[in-house]
């Protein structure tokens, strides 16, 4: 018959213990594993937006392009015309880190915004119409 | 052959009171943990969290007022509202101007902030108080504009 | 005889206690490595608000259309970021005061006082604009007639009228626009803004002739790059 003096016997005070050490270690993560502030991410992404519409709005056309984001917002043929050249400037301006909306009366060009990340958002009135700019991290 | 051991009445403790040692003494190091915290680490804690919260305070209302200060071209008289919480560790502060910087008047510490402003802002001036309702304004003048920190009316 | 269990108690008293020592020991360094953090995560906090707060304000000083190296909102000269350097910064927005910072264009530092590796960084978009200067000196009827077309898209044209005797420059037209006029006769260097949006054709009105050398035109072609402003303050 097994002797019952030799059985193996985990003290309590040790699981106690533990269990405590455990407690105060998950606390302390707490502190350590902050999550990264949101709220500046998303003034950068606003900033990012703001730099995009000063951009587009006053861009030199020694590039060619001639046409004023006050013209594109204002006329439905203008925007379906100048749409690919929209983009263009768009993409010419942004890093490539970062995707866009631009958002006018008459239409859009860019991308899906995500709704679980921050975007920053610029809205630009122009003599025809608002025009609006999203940007966000890819 | 078991080895030679003492007898019952021997023994060391029982265990009745080996468990009753043993709650007094983790009874008596709570007892010790809890002052030595409250008395020392807590208090500190709570200052460093307090002086945080008015570095942040100060940080986001020197912000506010750069902020509001349109480009020299425009002609509008602005008014902006700030954010500011109301009390910092439990106490009402002010914020005032002092030489072109923010100052942070709390009863248990000062900070102070230089402002970044456009060059065509002529004199800043003014102060709040935390409990009222902060406003920027900015008047144009002959040469530029002027801020001041007023009191806007609670609507 | 002693019960089987009463050797297991006495060894188990001991251990009770041992487990209890070892218990509290491990629970007061949890509490220091607690305190440890603690105090680093407030102090870092309590610096990144302060640095965030002057990384945006300055920044947002150096895109601002007035501010120190920029030709228009978001536009900063290239020659302006050439010259820029960290003293006249640090003098000019005290929060740098006792910071080091670093500002950068593109690829390029700007200004840099010291190393604030541990600093906060904010960006920003801008164009960087390089503007040179080139000179015509076209022979021009005063007829109103075909006039000079300039090259190059520019903001501003500087002109330096000297006729000769006899001759009377009385209006200076840019794409049919007048700019410059004077009925007694113009004389002299002016500079008049234009549009960078089309391209300029310049013609002259008046009296007499204008063989090369009388009129100088001086015109501003500008090359834009796309950057980013990067401003890292470490306080």
């Amino acid at each position: 018959m097994p002797d019952l003096d030799d059985r193996a016997q985990l003290s309590l005070p040790v699981v106690e213990a533990a269990v405590g050490v455990v407690l105060v270690l998950a606390t302390l993560s707490t502190f350590a594993l902050a999550p990264p502030d949101a709220s500046t991410r998303e003034a950068q992404l606003d900033r990012y937006a703001a730099d995009t519409a000063s951009a587009l709005a006053g861009e030199s056309p020694s590039h060619g392009e001639a046409t004023r984001l006050s013209e594109v917002a204002a006329d439905e043929a203008t925007f379906d015309r100048e749409r690919a050249a929209l983009q263009r400037r768009v993409e010419r301006i942004l890093p490539d880190n970062l995707l866009y909306r631009i958002e006018t009366p008459h239409g859009a060009v860019g991308y899906d915004p995500p709704a679980d990340a921050p975007v920053g958002v610029e809205r630009v009135p122009t003599g025809g119409g608002t025009v609006v700019v999203r940007v966000w991290y890819a | 052959m078991r080895s030679p051991r003492l007898r019952d009445d021997q023994r060391g403790l029982t265990p009745v009171v080996s468990k009753a040692l043993g709650v007094s003494l983790l009874l008596l190091y709570v007892g010790v943990l809890s002052t030595a915290l409250y008395g020392g680490v807590v208090p500190d804690y709570r200052d460093a969290a307090g002086e945080e919260l008015g570095e942040r305070t100060l940080a986001g209302a020197s912000l506010a007022v750069g902020d509001a200060v349109p480009p020299n071209a425009t002609d509008a008289t602005v008014e902006r509202r700030v954010d500011i919480p109301r009390t910092i560790r439990g106490s009402t502060y002010e914020i005032r101007v002092e030489n072109r910087s923010l100052v942070l008047d709390h009863p248990r510490f000062t900070r102070r902030r230089p402002l970044t402003l456009p060059e065509h802002v002529v004199s800043v001036s003014g102060s709040w108080t935390s409990t009222e309702e902060p406003v920027v304004r900015v008047d144009r003048v002959a040469g530029g504009v002027t801020v001041r920190l007023v009191a806007g009316d609670r609507s | 005889m002693t019960p089987p269990g009463a050797d297991r108690d006495r060894d188990r008293g001991q251990a009770n206690l041992l487990a209890i020592g070892l218990a509290v020991l491990a629970l007061t360094a949890a509490l220091g490595l607690g305190t440890f953090l603690a105090e680093t995560a407030l102090d870092g906090e309590r610096r990144a608000a302060g640095e965030r707060a002057t990384a945006v304000a300055v920044s947002g000083r150096l895109v601002a259309a007035d501010g120190p190296l920029a030709e228009r909102r978001t536009v900063l000269d290239a020659s302006a970021l050439d010259a820029a350097d960290a003293e006249s910064l640090a003098e000019r927005y005290p929060a740098l005061a006792d910071a080091e910072f670093r500002v950068t264009v593109g690829d390029r530092v700007v200004a840099e006082r010291g190393d604030p590796i541990d600093g906060t960084t904010v960006r920003r978009i801008v164009t960087v604009r390089e503007t040179e200067s080139r000179t015509l000196t076209p022979e021009l009827s005063t007829d109103g007639g075909p006039g000079v077309t300039l090259p190059r898209r520019t903001d501003r044209v500087r002109l330096r009228i000297e006729p000769p005797p006899n001759t009377t420059v009385r209006t200076v037209r840019v794409d049919g626009r007048v700019v410059l006029h004077d009925p007694s006769g113009l004389n002299g260097t002016h500079e008049v803004p234009v549009s960078r949006l089309e391209t300029l054709r310049l013609s002259v009105d008046g009296e007499g002739r204008l063989p090369a050398g009388s009129i100088a035109v001086t015109y501003f072609p500008a090359t834009d790059r796309k950057a980013e402003l990067e401003v890292t303050v470490d306080a």
